[in-house]
């Protein structure tokens, strides 16, 4: 993920980049749990909650500029705000990889977290 | 004729008025001339021919007088009376004889008159004595000798020319001649009165009456005629016509003695002179062809034409000459004024000037130097043209330069700034530390020293930032008399401290609710207003905003800043709104200041479409004013809360960069990552931050707490942002109280934002947070 540029990103937020990276470990905290809280609520068909777990995500990446989760993540909301499916759990390891692009990209500029 | 002159060349027009003027008289005079010249030669040739035609009658008339001189002797011969006395008895034969042989012998001693043919005496007795032509005279014709003889008997005239007639003796040579009579008369005692006895007849010979006539000196076109008293021809050119009878109708015509006139005669049109004998009513009649009189005019016809000729070559000609003359300069002069127009000319083309000094010599040798003109003024456009280019040139990169200064100002005073913010920020947050008073005291000069510098900066950067043309005003919906009353009040402190008295006065014709930029609009006034403070010592300082003008939904509001303060001078006035200017040098030692302050509140009324200006006498206090357009507020925008006078409330001077001081929030937001991110933002520009995870917690939070502003996540659980905010709104119904909520949401749909402006909240921030927007919205909103 060459395109996400760290430093870019805090200079666009005014943030150094230990700030940022203090923003990160939290960030990929949450989205630890988010893939199985995903799964769960497909599980039982609440499309609805799927669509809120991706509301949050999309704005968290979002704000820290990771624009093709946020893209991901916002078609995922709508689909589920729409009803979804299933099928859409067969989605969630496409957001889990680039989860994990980004997480690489970032863990080769601070160091693993 | 008007028209001919619209439609023709000059050269036409010059033609057709030489024609006019010239040619014209030409042919009046040339016409009169022929008929004057035609009249006088027909004059004298009527008197030409009259006067021949007398000489001719003359001449007859001499012929004639010699037979009647004939007649004359004849008549007075004693020998010739006798037997005509005694005629009217038979003499006996022997008598007769000798009677015979002496008249015989009497009357040709009379025979030697040229022209005679014979002489006669009748009796009444029936003799007849002859000599003449012919010896054979016993057959004569009586019925003739009677008619002439009743006709001489009544002529009261001596002799009686009887005309052209037979020849009364039957065997004469000449049948046909001219009988001239005499009746020889007695007395008769009986009656008393005189008796015809006999007759006397003389016959000319009228082939010599031709011959006399037909030599004279006639031309050879004019015939001559001689008519007798009966019509009949005596003497005609064509000697067959001769005896002959002329038309009665035309001998009727001639009813003088003598005379002239026109007449067709056989198809041909003749000028007849005519001229009547009084011896014996004979007319002599001459015909002239009148083609041959008018053919002695046809030269003056022929030369008049042939000058007309002459002189219309010589006219055109001359035409022609000027045309080229004076015609041709001018259709190269308007030529070339063509080609100046469509910027086609040679600048050297030169019209070559004439020798003659006449006005068309001088139009060239103008025009040329009118060329000379043009071409020294292209030369000089081109020059000036070339300067343009070069100032055009020079100016863009003045422009750039100043763009770049701007920029780079903007830059440095952007790098500046940042640092500044954490050292008053921590400078603040350390004087609420317990510290020994020469500590307070110290640091409070760091604090007021970092300000001052901090204002300064920020007046580099608003100038640059305008300069730059990056200043995008707002157009949103703001309380005025909650904005004058904020400028009021932040300059009341200052203006406490030295005594003055603050006087705000607001039209009540103005909306309370107006749309505009309020920020920038409250930064020109507070510019004035602290103006009018730093240079007052004592008096008052009023804030006015009147009416000036509403067309539709648009208020012009003059805004006036009037003080007591020193004034000034006409000149200072002219140059206070300059960059960089203030009233005198001294102004800067005594009072401070960038000189920004005034320049940077022109540039903000004009981008407002403003005007702003000062009236002052030195001396006597200033009123600086800016006319600015604002519309009347959108009933839909902020519709929550646009009606109430605090929905601008103001708390401090709050430029870009200026740290906001200790503002508490509340930031409602579920996500770890993101209240981290936004925490950390709103540390940075000095705010307190409570976080809470829920709505929930929020409206608990918003009720205990004593918050400046709510971040508002809309979607969180157990309570969402909406439910959230209409929870707090109706809990501060009934109060005075109105926290700020600012929506915080990655919903970027269309309607969001009217979603939660119609829940009570009072504005809206979208994800991904954008730092700057996040402070501006903090500063418009923070209490």
């Amino acid at each position: 993920m060459t395109e996400y540029d760290i430093e870019a990103v805090a200079e666009e937020l005014m943030f150094t980049t230990s700030e940022l990276q203090e923003i990160f470990e939290i960030y990929f905290d949450e989205a630890v749990h988010l893939l199985p809280d995903c799964y769960a609520v497909l599980e039982r068909q609440d499309y609805m909650e799927f669509s809120k777990i991706m509301h949050g995500f999309k704005g968290a990446s979002a704000n820290l500029r990771m624009k093709k989760l946020a893209q991901l993540a916002e078609e995922l909301e709508k689909r589920g705000k729409a009803g979804g499916g299933a099928e859409m759990a067969l989605e969630l390891p496409l957001l889990e990889k680039e989860i994990d692009v980004v997480r690489d990209c970032i863990e080769a500029f601070y160091g693993k977290f | 004729m008007k028209r001919i002159f619209q439609r023709h060349s000059l050269t036409a027009k010059f033609l057709i008025f030489l024609l006019i003027t010239s040619v014209f008289p030409l042919i009046v005079v040339g016409i009169t001339s022929f008929e004057i010249s035609k009249a006088i030669i027909q004059d004298e040739v009527r008197q030409y021919t009259e006067a021949l035609m007398d000489k001719q009658k003359d001449y007859m008339e001499l012929l004639l007088e010699e037979v009647e001189s004939l007649i004359a002797n004849l008549s007075s011969i004693e020998d010739i009376k006798d037997v005509l006395i005694d005629g009217d008895q038979l003499p006996d034969d022997y008598t007769n004889l000798a009677t015979q042989a002496k008249i015989g012998y009497i009357l040709s001693g009379y025979t030697n008159l040229k022209g005679l043919v014979s002489i006669d005496v009748f009796t009444l007795g029936g003799m007849h004595y002859h000599v003449g032509d012919t010896l054979n005279v016993k057959e004569i014709r009586s019925d003739l000798k009677n008619s002439i003889l009743a006709e001489a008997t009544a002529s009261k005239r001596a002799v009686t020319w009887t005309g052209i007639e037979d020849n009364v003796n039957i065997n004469s040579t000449q049948q046909k001649v001219i009988t001239a009579a005499k009746v020889f008369r007695k007395f008769d005692l009986q009656d008393m009165q005189e008796k015809p006895v006999g007759l006397l007849l003389v016959n000319y010979n009228v082939d010599y009456f031709y011959d006399r006539f037909s030599h004279s000196t006639l031309d050879p076109d004019t015939t001559m005629m001689i008519v007798d008293q009966s019509n009949r021809i005596v003497f005609y050119t064509d000697k067959e016509k001769i005896a002959s009878k002329v038309d009665p109708d035309f001998m009727k015509r001639l009813t003088q003695r003598q005379g002239s006139f026109v007449d067709d005669i056989n198809g041909q049109e003749m000028f007849v002179t005519y001229n009547k004998s009084s011896k014996n009513d004979w007319t002599i009649i001459s015909f002239i062809p009148v083609q041959k009189l008018i053919a002695k005019t046809v030269t003056i016809r022929n030369t008049t034409l042939i000058v007309f000729g002459i002189c219309l070559l010589v006219i055109i000609l001359f035409a022609l000459t000027m045309s080229k003359k004076v015609v041709r300069p001018i259709r190269k002069i308007t030529t070339l004024f063509k080609e100046i127009k469509e910027g086609t000319i040679d600048d050297k083309i030169r019209l070559p000037e004439m020798s003659s000094n006449d006005e068309i010599s001088e139009l060239i040798k103008w025009f040329n130097v009118f060329l000379d003109g043009l071409g020294e003024k292209r030369k000089a456009d081109e020059a000036l043209s070339h300067s343009l280019e070069q100032l055009e040139r020079a100016k863009e990169a003045s422009e750039a330069a100043n763009r770049a200064k701007s920029e780079f100002l903007a830059n440095m005073s952007h790098e500046i700034r940042t640092p500044m913010n954490p050292i008053i920020g921590m400078t603040e947050l350390l004087l609420d530390t317990p510290l020994t008073p020469e500590q307070h005291e110290q640091l409070c000069i760091v604090r007021n020293s970092g300000k001052a510098l901090l204002d300064i900066i920020n007046d580099i950067l608003d100038f640059s930032k305008i300069e730059a043309g990056k200043v995008v005003l707002e157009q949103i919906n703001f309380n005025l008399v909650g904005l004058i009353v904020e400028v009021a009040d932040l300059i009341g402190c200052k203006a406490r401290d030295k005594g003055l008295e603050i006087v705000t006065y607001i039209d009540p014709l103005i909306p309370l609710i107006l749309q505009g930029d309020p920020g920038r609009l409250r930064q020109i006034l507070l510019n004035l207003a602290g103006n009018a403070v730093k240079f007052t010592e004592t008096g008052t300082i009023t804030i006015r905003a009147i009416l000036m003008r509403q067309v539709a939904t648009q208020f012009d509001i003059r805004f006036e800043i009037k003080d007591t303060g020193v004034g000034l001078s006409e000149e200072a006035s002219r140059r206070l709104f300059q960059p960089f200017t203030q009233a005198d040098g001294s102004t800067t030692r005594k009072y401070g200041g960038t000189g920004l302050g005034l320049s940077i509140s022109k540039r903000l009324a004009e981008l407002m479409t403003g005007v702003i200006g000062v009236d002052s006498t030195e001396g006597q206090g200033a009123l600086f004013y800016c006319v600015i357009p604002l519309q009347v507020a959108k009933p839909n925008q902020d519709s929550g809360n646009s009606n109430r006078a605090d929905v601008v409330m103001p708390l401090s001077v709050v430029l870009e960069g200026k740290p906001l001081g200790r503002i508490r929030i509340l930031l409602a937001e579920d996500n770890k990552a993101n209240q981290k991110l936004a925490m950390l933002l709103l540390q940075k520009i000095g705010c307190e931050v409570i976080v809470v995870t829920n709505g929930r917690d929020a409206v608990v939070a918003a009720q205990g707490g004593n918050h400046d502003l709510i971040l508002m996540d809309c979607q969180m659980p157990e309570m969402d942002g909406f439910e959230a905010t209409i929870a707090i709104r109706g809990a501060e119904k009934n109060t005075p109280r109105h926290i700020p909520i600012i929506a915080m949401t990655a919903n970027a749909m269309q309607g969001d934002r009217e979603k939660c402006l119609s829940v009570g909240m009072d504005d809206y921030i979208s994800k991904p947070i954008n730092p700057k927007q996040l402070r501006q919205i903090i500063e418009r909103w923070s209490v």
